[in-house]
Order: structure tokens, then C-alpha cells, then sequence
């Protein structure tokens, strides 16, 4: 365990190394201080990488933003008087316009929202997070809770979610971070509304939407209903996504990295679903599917649970956080059973019931716990069908 | 609140100008760099950059995007570079309409690479003023600590102190979200 002052030996002499000041001693000791910590070899490792990076960006530094934006906007200035009438008949869902047409509005919102506020990269300005003081809201798992943000935008928080904003929400920012799953309605102001999720962020304005991220999934969802969403990635060193600008009735996917859980963990999960994962799984890939009914996305929040052919495992996992249970399953081949159908405010026993009459399968309910086993009166029923 | 973004009742030519600033405040500075790489000097970048984007405007309504709207930016602005590079008089000739269906991979790779300087350097433009000016001109104008020291009037150490405090800040790109992960642990 490292201590404070080698904390601070290491910010002052990894300076002078890789600038080239170090003399032989302190090369001598910052090698120790490297060998003696992953940590500060992490750290080394990575400024070591972005510092030839960082001499090029000399061409950024040239350019002159506000100037060249001047010369550029007087340029368009005789264009632009016949936007207005035109874009009168602009409807977002207008497929037919051309793609920059229908891009260029999207951008703009999140524009004003840039342009307002020197919040764009704010996890770098923001004190560390033991300064302060932040609000956290917990729809513990077996309940839901609507929350109304203090900026007049409105949170449908599902089962098991948790949701942490700190006091400079609707003064200096709108930034919200998101462990669960949670439906948005964004009341329209100037401070961009950025919800940070696991290994992605969302930029939003004026927009309603639906944001899956449960720290056990193995993805991350992004439905849009209404206005606009930027996603792009909340860790800059993850690997490397497109940022996705989402139209309404579109769904984006971040696949995570396989979780590699330990028996050990896969306990802990089941004591208390959000101690388990702490730690990053990077996205390995992103699809978006255009063109969607977005009702089973959204139906939680009205109490209704859409399936779609969905293997018994992952449905359990909504099982267990919509009811404050956990399954365990004694056959492991009926975890990828699948099912289909709609379930509307239903107990978990009447749940359990309709499963059994369409599935070889049987449960009981002990002290919060569901297992499910084979059930050999109706597996020969079914294996003739299969 | 909720609701189709542009309402009839919105006031439409603003709008429509204020997305068209997004995207070059987000864009013009990282194409114009992307553009030296292929003209050699940032002023004829620029200047093609500035072209392409008034270009953009003028066809707003006609432009048909294939690919995405990122990758049709930076394709463009290349193929505008070797049509100056071509043209006998260095003529800026941004050709917006050219139908671009595919993205070069070299194009891509350089994409990726200017979207990353670009994070850094917003990064960076919002550390603290003195740190920032400091560490502007240790890292990227690459002035020796002695020569910084005298040009700001500041000891050597102060130099040292800010470069190291604008390092830390930097590295919390990378370790921030872990951090608010943690927090839940904690409460």
C-alpha cells in the first residue's frame, strides 16, 4: 500500500523525468517509486504515451475558433434568409430529406448546449467527488420510484436502479449518473442534460428516452422516443466507438465485454446486486436499429413487461429485480429456455405459474430465493415438440 | 418538453444556423489539422476547411449522406485537398456534391486520431488559467522550464508544482468513471 508521500514524490518527479530535468538519483528513485506500485506504473505508462501526443497538438492550439467562425458565418450570411420558410415543414421523422438535413437539427441542440456552458468536459473541472455533496436516489430492488429533478425534468427509475446528481445540478450542470435503468423526460433548458452510464455518455436536450444499464447486463440500451441523443464514450482510453447521434423510434446496443464473474461473486451478486461490479467492461460493439417499436422498450415504467424470446437466465435476472428475488437454477440447461409474452401487473407466483404451464419446468419459493428445476411429469410433453 | 424537436412554433432560422455552428465548432478545428496533413500548411487547411463549410451550408438541402456524417466530413475535406493539390492554379474547388459511398481506412485511422488530440486539447483548455498557460508552453510550444520560468517571472518549482497538478487533472479522463462506480459502494 502506497503511501501519501510517494503519492506526492511520483506527481513531482514524473515530471522532471519526462521533461528530461530527472538527475541520476531521482531517475534512480522514480524507478523504485514505478516497480514498488501498478499504480504509479499505470500512470507513468499512459502520460508516457500521450506526451508525444501532446507536442502535436500545436495545430490546435493555432486555430482561432471565434475568428474563423466570423469569416465563415459572414460568408452564409446571404444564404440564410430563406431558411426560415423552408424549414417550416421540417418534421424530424421526414425520412425523405436528405441525411444532413435531418442531421443538422439534432446537432443543434446539443450546440447550445456546448456553446452555453464550458461543461463539455466536465469530469475534468469537476472537484473530486468527495467535495461537495450529492443526492442519490435508490429504487431499491422490488420497487420503482419517479423522481422530479430540480430542473423541472422528470425520472422513471425501474427496479434496482440508483441515480446520483451533485448540488451544482440545474445551477452549474446537468450531469446525472445512472446505474440501472431509468426513463427520461428532459425539461428544455439551456445547461446541456448528460446522464454517464457505465462505459457510455448521453448527451440529451428537449428529449425523452430510455437508458438500460444495469451493471450485471451484458449490454447497454439507449432508446429514443422523442427529440435527440449524442452518445459517445464516458472513458476516453476505452476502446474507440463513433459517437452515435440517435433518431427517434432508434435503439442503440453497447455490447460490454464478457463479465468474468467468480463463484465468490456470483454470491455477492445475489447479497446485493450493485456491490458486485465496480469494475469497467469495455464496449465491443455497437449496433443501432433504426425503425423500432419502441413499446416493449418502455413498457416497465407503465408496469407492463415485454419478453421476446428471451433465454429463461436473462429474463430471471428482471425477475429477480422487478420482485427483490434471486433464482437459482438447478438444471442448468433451462437457462436457455426462451420465452415470449406480455406480463402485466402479475404477481410473481402467477408469473412463475405461467411458465410452468408452457415450460418443463417447476419452482419453489423459499425465503426470497426461486429455484427452478426440470419438471419430469411434463418434459415429455415438450421434448416431443422440440 | 417532450416532443418533435423543430415545432412549428420554434423560431426556425436560428435554429437551423445554430445547428450548423455545432457542427463547426465540433468539426473545424480537428478537419482543419486533418487538412495540413495532406497541404502542409495551416493556412491553406483552414482555408479549405472554411470553404467546405460554407459549401455545406449552400447544399444543406440537396446533400445526400451515405455514409456517416463524421466520416462524410473528413472524406470530403480529403478529396477537396487533393483537388487543390491537383488543380494548376491551387484553386479552392470543394466539391460538396461528390457522392462519397465508402470512407478511405487511412481516413478512418486519422478520423479516430484527430477526434482523440481534439478531447485532449478541450481537455486541456479547461485546466485552471495559470496551469493551463503553463502547461501550454512547457508541452506544447516546448519551452524549457528555465525559459518559462523567466518569460512568467515564476521559480522553476512553481513550474513543476502547476505541470504535475495539470497531469493529475488530465489522468481523471481516464479514471473518472471508476470513481463515481465507487461511489456507490461508499454511501
Amino acid at each position: 500500500m502506497k503511501n501519501n508521500n510517494d503519492n506526492q514524490l511520483f506527481w513531482v518527479l514524473v515530471v522532471r523525468v519526462l521533461d528530461g530535468y530527472a538527475s541520476d538519483e531521482e531517475t534512480r528513485t522514480f524507478r523504485e517509486l514505478l516497480l514498488s506500485d501498478g499504480e504509479f506504473m499505470d500512470n507513468y505508462m499512459h502520460l508516457k504515451n500521450n506526451w508525444d501526443n501532446l507536442k502535436q497538438l500545436e495545430d490546435f492550439e493555432k486555430v482561432d475558433l471565434e475568428k474563423k467562425w466570423e469569416k465563415v458565418s459572414s460568408r452564409i450570411a446571404g444564404s440564410q434568409s430563406g431558411a426560415g420558410s423552408r424549414s417550416a415543414s421540417i418534421s424530424i421523422n421526414d425520412r425523405k430529406k436528405p441525411l444532413i438535413y435531418r442531421v443538422l437539427p439534432y446537432a443543434a441542440v446539443v450546440t447550445l448546449l456546448v456553446a452555453v456552458s464550458a461543461l463539455l468536459v466536465w469530469y475534468v473541472t469537476t472537484p473530486s467527488l468527495t467535495e461537495g455533496h450529492y443526492t442519490r436516489v435508490e429504487a431499491p430492488v422490488g420497487s420503482k420510484a419517479i423522481i422530479d429533478l430540480p430542473d423541472g425534468s422528470n425520472v422513471s427509475l425501474n427496479a434496482g436502479s440508483t441515480l446520483i446528481y451533485s448540488d451544482a445540478f440545474n445551477v452549474e450542470n446537468r450531469q446525472i449518473v445512472l446505474e440501472g435503468e431509468a426513463f427520461f423526460e428532459i425539461a428544455e433548458k439551456d445547461l446541456p442534460f448528460i446522464v454517464t452510464a457505465h462505459e457510455i455518455r448521453i448527451k440529451a436536450l428537449g428529449t425523452s428516452f430510455n437508458l438500460k444499464a444495469y451493471s450485471d447486463d451484458d449490454y447497454i440500451e439507449a432508446t429514443l422516443v422523442t427529440g435527440l441523443l449524442l452518445i459517445e464514450r464516458a472513458d476516453e482510453e476505452g476502446p474507440y466507438f463513433e459517437d452515435i447521434i440517435l433518431e427517434p423510434n432508434q435503439k442503440a446496443t453497447f455490447f460490454r465485454e464478457e463479465e468474468r464473474v467468480s463463484l465468490v461473486e456470483e454470491e455477492a451478486r445475489i447479497e446485493d446486486p450493485i456491490v458486485a461490479d465496480v469494475v469497467s467492461r469495455p464496449i465491443v460493439g455497437v449496433e443501432v436499429a433504426r425503425k423500432l417499436d419502441i413499446t416493449p422498450e418502455i413498457g416497465w415504467k407503465d408496469g407492463v413487461i415485454f419478453v421476446e424470446s428471451e433465454p429463461l437466465h436473462k429474463l430471471a435476472r428482471r425477475l429477480e429485480r422487478l420482485y427483490n428475488v434471486s433464482f437459482v437454477f438447478k438444471d442448468k440447461e433451462l437457462k436457455s429456455y426462451r420465452y415470449s409474452g406480455r406480463l402485466r401487473e402479475l404477481t410473481l407466483e402467477q408469473v412463475l405459474q405461467a411458465m410452468k404451464l408452457t415450460s418443463p419446468i417447476d419452482y419453489s419459493i423459499e425465503d426470497q430465493v426461486v429455484t427452478i428445476r426440470e419438471n419430469p411429469l411434463t418434459r415429455y410433453k415438450y421434448l416431443e415438440y422440440y | 418538453m417532450a416532443g418533435p424537436l423543430i415545432s412549428p412554433s420554434a423560431g426556425k432560422e436560428s435554429e437551423e444556423y445554430q445547428q450548423f455552428k455545432f457542427l463547426f465548432d465540433e468539426y473545424y478545428r480537428p478537419l482543419s489539422v486533418f487538412a495540413k496533413q495532406y497541404v502542409g500548411d495551416m493556412d491553406t487547411a483552414e482555408e479549405i476547411v472554411q470553404e467546405f463549410f460554407v459549401r455545406l451550408w449552400e447544399s444543406r438541402e440537396t446533400l445526400n449522406i451515405k455514409v456517416s456524417v463524421k466520416a462524410y466530413f473528413y472524406q470530403s475535406v480529403k478529396n477537396a485537398c487533393y483537388n487543390y493539390l491537383n488543380s494548376k492554379h491551387r484553386r479552392m474547388d470543394v466539391d460538396i456534391e461528390m457522392p462519397v459511398t465508402a470512407v478511405e481506412e487511412d481516413v478512418l485511422d486519422r478520423m479516430i486520431e484527430m477526434e482523440r488530440k481534439e478531447k485532449l486539447f478541450k481537455a486541456i483548455e479547461k485546466l485552471p488559467d495559470r496551469c493551463k498557460k503553463i502547461f501550454k508552453l512547457s508541452r506544447i510550444n516546448q519551452m524549457k522550464h528555465a525559459e518559462i520560468a523567466e518569460k512568467l517571472n515564476i521559480s522553476v518549482k512553481t513550474i513543476e508544482n502547476q505541470i504535475s497538478i495539470a497531469l493529475k487533472k488530465l489522468m481523471k479522463l481516464k479514471k473518472f468513471l471508476l470513481v463515481l462506480l465507487l461511489m456507490f459502494l461508499l454511501y
